[in-house]
């Protein structure tokens, strides 16, 4: 297994990327200690990194995958990991 | 000759860039014992492979890690590198090049970037640094369009002097990037040098809120399947017909040519009846790989993914399994190949699992007959509906559900404890497909299907041929070698009310089923059963075979998993001899199982 199924908690105005509305923006804060260190090479190779910027593009209905817009790609991630990426939302 | 490799991110262009610099002087070749396929082709006089889209150098899955050894293997043999990044996405495609760039300096090779879709960039008139971004890779860049041909003559004469001086190519990086790292590179460069801007993205966005939007998009993906569905078995059917008839004329012509009464039997029956059954597949497959090498490369699949992802992880599946199941429905082989595209190996196993229950165009035959022959003709539901329609529509259903069910128990016992990876996808920008790599993807996998499958088909038909003709000559069946072996398994199918004539066409169809309408028809003596269906269906009628006996029978159809070649192309991908005997006897299982039951069901109620 390459992520952790239990929801990480975040502190200071942190936040799960899953938290994060349609068409918010948000900068990347870190990663949850559950993530494989594989798997988070490969979010960051394509384009979440740390004080990265992310925003929501779209939700699918009943929680499938969400499309995110990150630096002039759009990722679409399942709450699997969006759980586990942490941001802070800009206003 | 001299070697070049293309080297590249999925849906950077690469493929059609390989087409515009090979023309149709290419092949498509697998790397001995592994699953990564590789392109050959030939620009005056130089090899130029096309290496599979890569996302990185850093593998997460073991397919990933053969093809990136692979890749490292390739290297040692100092190829010339061409590595093609995508102008509209800059950032994401330099991660990949850097690492490339990085491995040509160590190993020695020479490199050249390609920044594709430089059309995109001057339509929009953004600013792009090209001059100075050359300056800080150390590596000649040459801008392209491969869609427009803007740029090919210059990459042509690029990489011909590439060739002979190498050394004019090697790598100089800047002694400042040594040790940073790629992404932040990447990141710095794309920001002081790169298109400034989401080009494509603010375009792209609103026909992703029209494909992924909850009521819209499915109706749209549910249109889409339709209309698939709809050419499979519209589009195909001329040529389907056409091959039929040419078959048929060509063994007729060459039969009245031999005198000797035995071999133009085998002439007509067994080479010209046999390969007929068989080749009438071909267009079915030529038009699915063609429709869905247009949703591919068009960008929906990736979309279609998104769509499937929910509903089909409820059942321990992912939304890359779509594509392979689609496939499915045409034939197994092909399929179980689209499976490499699932980066999660449990899911990978499933999939795999689970496609022989997809109704391949295999299956199809058989059900015509068997329905025509047990289900009466009917207009139900006020005249709307046929009643041998929706028994196929049922039949259809009922692979799709069970496989559903098997892969959802499964996860949980069988596959419970193989590595699974979360489903992650960058989807690709929505584009026009270009028509001509499809075609050519569309004859390779149709070639591939003949030369697989074919040798095999070809062989039964021989064989039954033979057990059934000796030793006492034509229309004495009841007393050849075929009886004497069908009768020793009757034991076996006694339970489900099947005579030996339908063992026999049983277990023969094991290596191939849409044999058993053709060694059917032989048995019950009739010319070109696989022509008139009708006919041998009345026969079947006739023999005095209950309803119940041919409800157990469609349902072992439908599940058993009789084709030796789908089992040799598991073994292949998975690499597992053990997977194919499991599978093997658990569809063996479950489909003698379930026709016990329905027969019982069926000899209840009616």
């Amino acid at each position: 297994m390459l992520v952790c199924h239990m929801k990480p908690k975040f502190e200071g105005g942190n936040m799960s990327l899953w938290k994060l509305k349609k068409n918010q923006k948000a900068q990347i804060t870190g990663f949850s200690k559950e993530l494989d260190i594989k798997f988070k090479k490969r979010l960051m190779d394509m384009g979440i990194y740390e004080n990265g910027h992310i925003s929501c593009f779209l939700s699918t209905p009943f929680s499938g995958p969400r499309l995110y817009s990150v630096e002039g790609t759009m990722l679409s991630l399942t709450s699997e990991i969006a759980r586990n990426i942490q941001v802070k939302p800009l206003s | 000759m001299d070697q070049v490799l293309l080297i590249g991110k999925p849906n950077s262009g690469k493929s059609l860039l390989f087409n515009r610099l090979t023309g149709l002087n290419q092949k498509v070749a697998n790397f001995p014992g592994v699953t990564v396929e590789v392109k050959n082709g030939e620009m005056d006089g130089v090899k130029i492979i096309d290496f599979p889209g890569l996302y990185t150098l850093d593998a997460l899955t073991r397919d990933e890690e053969v093809a990136i050894e692979n890749l490292k293997k390739s290297f040692e043999g100092n190829p010339s590198i061409v590595c093609i990044l995508d102008a509209t996405r800059l950032e994401r495609s330099l991660v990949l090049g850097l690492q490339v760039q990085e491995l040509a300096a160590q190993m020695n090779c020479p490199l050249v970037f390609v920044i594709n879709m430089m059309d995109v960039i001057l339509n929009n008139k953004i600013n792009f640094d090209l001059k100075e971004l050359e300056k800080k890779l150390g590596s000649k860049i040459i801008p392209i369009s491969a869609k427009s041909k803007v740029g090919l003559v210059e990459l042509k004469d690029t990489i011909k002097k590439m060739v002979n001086f190498p050394q004019e190519f090697s790598v100089v990086s800047d002694p400042e990037r040594l040790g940073q790292d790629h992404v932040k590179t990447a990141r710095d460069y794309t920001q002081k040098w790169g298109p400034k801007g989401d080009v494509i993205l603010k375009k792209q966005g609103i026909l992703d809120k029209i494909f992924l939007s909850g009521f819209l998009g499915g109706v749209v993906f549910f249109l889409i399947m339709a209309f698939l569905f709809q050419a499979i078995f519209t589009w195909a059917v001329p040529a389907m017909d056409l091959i039929e008839e040419v078959i048929a004329q060509l063994g007729t012509y060459v039969g009245g040519l031999v005198s000797h009464t035995m071999l133009k039997d085998f002439i007509q029956d067994a080479i010209f009846g046999g390969l007929g059954s068989f080749l009438v597949f071909v267009p079915q497959i030529f038009v699915l790989t063609f429709i869905i090498g247009i949703l591919e490369d068009s960008g929906y699949l990736a979309r279609a993914a998104i769509i499937c992802h929910r509903p089909f992880s409820f059942f321990g599946l992912n939304g890359r399994s779509f594509i392979p199941f689609l496939s499915g429905y045409a034939c197994s082989i092909p399929a179980v190949m689209a499976t490499r595209t699932i980066e999660s190996p449990k899911k990978r196993l499933l999939t795999i699992f689970t496609i022989p229950l997809m109704v391949c165009s295999a299956r199809l035959p058989v059900y015509a007959l068997l329905v025509t022959a047990f289900i009466p003709n009917t207009m139900i539901m006020g005249g709307f509906f046929n009643s041998r329609g929706m028994v196929f529509f049922g039949l259809y259903l009922f692979g799709i559900v069970t496989a559903l069910i098997v892969s959802a128990v499964l996860s949980q016992t069988t596959f419970k404890k193989e590595a699974d990876s979360p489903f992650l996808i960058e989807l690709p920008p929505y584009r026009v497909p270009h028509w001509k790599p499809l075609i050519q993807k569309a004859f390779t996998s149709s070639a591939q299907f003949v030369t697989k499958a074919g040798l095999m088909i070809f062989t039964v038909t021989v064989v039954i041929w033979v057990l059934g003709y000796f030793p006492h000559g034509a229309d004495q069946l009841d007393s050849s070698w075929l009886a004497w072996i069908g009768k020793k398994f009757e034991w076996f199918f006694q339970p489900l009310e099947l005579d030996w004539k339908y063992g026999v066409a049983i277990i023969v169809s094991f290596l191939a089923r849409e044999v058993f309408v053709g060694t059917l028809g032989t048995m019950f003596g009739i010319e070109g059963a696989d022509e008139n269906i009708a006919g041998l269906a009345d026969n079947i009628t006739a023999s005095g075979m209950s309803l119940g006996a041919g409800i157990s029978l469609i349902i072992f159809y439908s599940i058993a998993l009789q084709c030796v070649s789908t089992l040799a192309v598991i073994k292949k991908e998975t690499g597992s001899f053990r997977f194919v005997i499991y599978q093997f006897l658990f569809y063996m299982g479950l489909a003698y199982l379930l026709s016990w039951m329905g027969l019982h069901l069926v000899n209840y109620f009616f």
